[in-house]
């Protein structure tokens, strides 16, 4: 799966640790997510898409080489 | 009862870990001294209390510890998930290869088998905990 969070948390200029206690998870967890090592869970997801106000497959979308 | 044990957070697990340890060894290092002196009722008696407090010492942490990761972050649960996976995979195939071995070779290797796979269990369990870390990292 890939995603846009990187991109987005610099466009809104916050941390890794800063997103991770907003989320309420480990900064290892965004680390995982954006290095698309991770999936996150469906409520992670949301609550991402949440902080962002933005829709889950805006951030989210399959990766097609796979 | 649900609510209840949903909201226990387990406290205490750092001393009690203690405390179990510290009573796991203690017999090691007491009874040497006092063995010949103490009769046969009353040193079964010291390690079955021992034992069973040692015991349910660790099975309290086990639980806390699973618990906290339930709890807690959800890539942690992912790696405590898949490390348990691995360990149970890696320990029964252990065990059916040392029960084969001891049944046919060794039969009173036998009796230690349970505590061998328990090792082996912990081993494997920290070892994939390591390597499945390393994947999502």
């Amino acid at each position: 799966m890939k995603n846009w969070l990187k991109v987005l948390r610099a466009e809104k200029n916050i941390s890794q640790d800063d997103l991770a206690k907003m989320l309420n998870v480990s900064r290892q967890t965004i680390n995982s997510i954006e290095r698309e090592k991770y999936d996150p869970s469906l409520i992670l997801a949301f609550k991402i898409a949440r902080l962002f106000k933005m829709k889950i497959e805006e951030i989210f979308f399959p990766d097609n080489t796979s | 009862m649900q609510d209840s044990l949903k909201n226990f957070n387990f406290p205490y697990i750092k001393t009690i870990l203690i405390i179990s340890v510290t009573v796991f060894l203690l017999p090691f290092f007491l009874l040497p001294h006092y063995i010949l002196k103490i009769s046969f009722t009353c040193l079964r008696l010291i390690f079955i209390t021992s034992s069973m407090i040692v015991c349910s010492g660790f099975i309290y942490c086990i639980v806390a510890f699973h618990y906290k990761i339930l709890k807690g972050d959800e890539l942690k649960l992912r790696i405590h998930l898949e490390s348990l996976n691995a360990a149970f995979t890696i320990s029964l195939v252990i065990f059916f290869a040392l029960a084969f071995v001891f049944l046919n070779f060794a039969p009173t290797l036998l009796n230690y088998i349970m505590v061998i796979i328990a090792i082996v269990f912990i081993v494997s369990y920290l070892l994939a905990t390591q390597f499945i870390r390393d994947k999502y990292q």
